[in-house]
């Protein structure tokens, strides 16, 4: 459901907030608060939904977060607009794997194994 | 007798520490030659707030000190100063803790002393988290000999798997069994519990309730390695 925040926001404020959050869930996973992540984790879905839902799919604006140097932003991206650019998505799971900073190393590393193992749903597309 | 394997310094050095040996400013030293310090390194010219410090590419930016403590860097790793002052909660104690492990870990260096609290706190986990990746078999027969800074680890994880009716034999059984340092357990539990969309907003462990015990265990297997405990 879209809340009537998220509708009044402009695409750059709701790409805004993807980063926002993300920054803080790379926080939280780093000092192992996993409440904390899974509590941004539902404030992140919305803010996804509704880039999803507007005209033409803007989660295409997140796309140039992949240079982004937070970890925790890149893999978010590449986790929630897979779909729109699967090459670039597995290229960032393999560049974050590679820098062996844990534990988005490990996290970036099981999405490709979960893409390897035919377990992922990222190619589905599914609406979160 | 100590059998060193191999001559990687670094080796050497976590054995030394494993005995009690090593003090953390040889560890220190021991891991910066692994990260290849080199003493000719680019410095951050004086007069900048961050002068004197080393830098290896000009993306240095914002407070690369920690209190009164300089900070040299020979990664782009950067932590957040950790506190002099030992945290009144476990919770803050482990947190930085494991920031000093990882930050160690990745090739960053806190010079000077860490606070002593971090060492009296967590210097066995620490330590534990520098280790190389082992096999599958080390992994297992290293539950016959438990140690600080190591944690009992199920493949398939315990309580979903009992759960959903697999006998307890099994899940607790040797086969189900590795010894790993504690931080990466604590940071493969993390991942199993976490929501995700590649599993449609589920947590992998949510979303493997009800898969095989071949399913689980392979993705289990996965983890140990993706996190860095079991070798390729």
């Amino acid at each position: 459901m879209r809340t009537n925040a998220m509708t009044k926001m402009t695409a750059a404020e709701l790409v805004d907030r993807f980063v926002e959050i993300s920054i803080e869930q790379g926080k939280a996973l780093e000092s192992l608060e996993t409440a904390r992540f899974n509590r941004l984790f539902k404030k992140l879905a919305p803010v996804v939904r509704e880039l999803r839902s507007r005209s033409g799919d803007q989660r295409h604006l997140l796309l140039k977060l992949y240079d982004h140097p937070d970890l925790q932003v890149k893999l978010n991206v590449a986790g929630w607009a897979y779909a729109l650019n699967p090459e670039a998505a597995v290229a960032t799971f393999h560049t974050v794997r590679d820098t062996r900073k844990y534990p988005w190393a490990g996290h970036a590393g099981m999405s490709l194994s979960m893409l390897e193992m035919g377990l992922s749903k990222l190619p589905e597309d599914p609406v979160i | 007798m100590v059998n060193w394997s191999g001559s990687d310094i670094f080796q050497r050095r976590w054995r030394e520490a494993a005995f009690g040996v090593l003090d953390r400013a040889r560890l220190v030293s021991a891991l910066a030659r692994k990260a290849g310090f080199r003493p000719d390194q680019p410095r951050v010219p004086a007069g900048n707030p961050d002068g004197g410090q080393w830098t290896d590419e000009p993306s240095w930016s914002g407070d690369t000190r920690a209190g009164d403590q300089p900070i040299i860097f020979v990664s782009h790793d950067r932590p957040p100063p950790i506190p002099k002052k030992r945290p009144p909660t476990i919770r803050e104690r482990n947190r930085w803790s494991v920031v000093v492990a990882r930050t160690l870990f990745a090739g960053g260096i806190l010079a000077g002393e860490v606070a002593e609290w971090v060492w009296e706190h967590a210097r066995d986990r620490i330590i534990a988290y520098q280790e190389p990746p082992k096999t599958l078999e080390e992994l297992r027969q290293a539950m016959a000999n438990p140690k600080p800074g190591y944690d009992g680890h199920h493949l398939n994880e315990r309580t979903p798997a009992l759960r959903d009716g697999y006998d307890k034999a099994l899940v607790d059984g040797p086969d189900n069994m590795v010894l790993i340092p504690t931080y990466r357990h604590w940071q493969i539990t993390g991942w199993y519990a976490t929501p995700n969309p590649e599993f449609g907003g589920l947590s992998p462990r949510e979303f493997l309730r009800g898969q095989s015990w071949e399913t689980r265990r392979a993705v289990g297997l996965k983890a140990l390695r993706d996190f860095g405990a079991l070798k390729p």
